[in-house]
């Protein structure tokens, strides 16, 4: 589906306050994609421990471990098979896998999310670039009006 | 000398009545903003979903047809097969693309009325800023 429309503004034809509007719109935008990146890579790290534990399964047939019942209450335990793990793939499904193709599985979720993030970095570059373009419009306005104020005095003075 | 007659200066009123204006402007403004705010959540919400069925969809093409797949209810986890699994996302995709489609549409309009009210505040801070501004100094 499409994006709502991107409006399209004209700097050179905002006031001063309208410009200030605007900035502290893609300023907001700008805080909300750094945050999303945040969220981003902190899933991404869940993958990669969940991946590292299932890696760690490998060669542990038949060895004693301890089942936690609460934080603190544990029952021994022995692992019976270690070639099958189940996955939570989301939306409340679950599939039983090999370890390999868990890991597989993990593995193309960091690939995905790796480029969303890529992508949330480039709209960054773009929303500060756009930025610059909004404080230098400001700026040159009001170097603008110093010099009209300017003029505005030695006419009066002229004048007088 | 003849002096040039000063030109009447705006009335009171006349401001008043553009500064009322500019408040129901604002306050129109206002409300569609905060419309706009709520489709904006439903629609991040409904493509979360989109996004997470999708790609649960994308899994279950992976798996081989004998896969045992199993949803999850409260705290319980049911068998099903591959065909009932796909059968459901597919079924929830249909929906969140029909809700979709829908807030799209209420967006646009919404927006489209944001932008007049939006515009009517800017022409009437720009008629009160030319009213109120001081007279140019008289020329002799």
């Amino acid at each position: 589906m499409s994006e709502p429309q991107q409006q399209q503004v004209n700097l050179g034809s905002l006031s001063l306050e309208q410009l200030q509007m605007v900035r502290e719109q893609v300023e907001a935008e700008i805080q909300q994609l750094s945050e999303s990146i945040q969220q981003l890579k902190h899933a991404s790290n869940k993958y990669i421990e969940a991946k590292e534990a299932m890696g760690g399964l490998k060669g542990t047939d038949g060895k004693d471990m301890l089942v936690p019942l609460t934080s603190s209450i544990y029952l021994p335990g022995k692992i019976n098979s270690n070639e099958k793990v189940l996955v939570d793939i989301g939306t409340g499904y679950y599939v039983e896998m090999g370890i390999e193709q868990g890991q597989n599985f993990s593995n193309r979720k960091v690939q995905l999310i790796t480029e969303q993030v890529n992508k949330v970095q480039t709209a960054i570059n773009m929303k500060r670039q756009n930025l610059e373009s909004i404080v230098q419009v400001a700026q040159s306005k009001i170097s603008l009006y110093k010099q009209q104020q300017a003029q505005q005095s030695q006419q009066q003075v002229q004048q007088k | 000398m003849s002096s040039t007659k000063a030109p009447v200066p705006p009335t009171q009123a006349e401001i008043q009545q553009i500064q009322d204006q500019l408040i129901k402007a604002r306050d129109a403004f206002q409300v569609h903003e905060t419309e706009l705010q709520k489709l904006s959540a439903s629609r991040s919400k409904l493509l979360t979903q989109l996004n997470e069925n999708e790609m649960v969809k994308k899994e279950f093409d992976l798996l081989e047809s004998e896969a045992k797949i199993y949803k999850l209810n409260g705290p319980v986890l049911f068998k099903q097969t591959k065909e009932e699994a796909e059968n459901t996302i597919t079924s929830r995709l249909d929906i969140i693309n029909n809700n979709l489609k829908t807030i799209e549409t209420n967006f646009k309009d919404i927006e489209k009325k944001a932008m007049e009210q939006r515009n009517k505040i800017f022409e009437y801070q720009n008629k009160i800023r030319s009213l109120t501004a001081p007279p140019p100094p008289q020329a002799q």
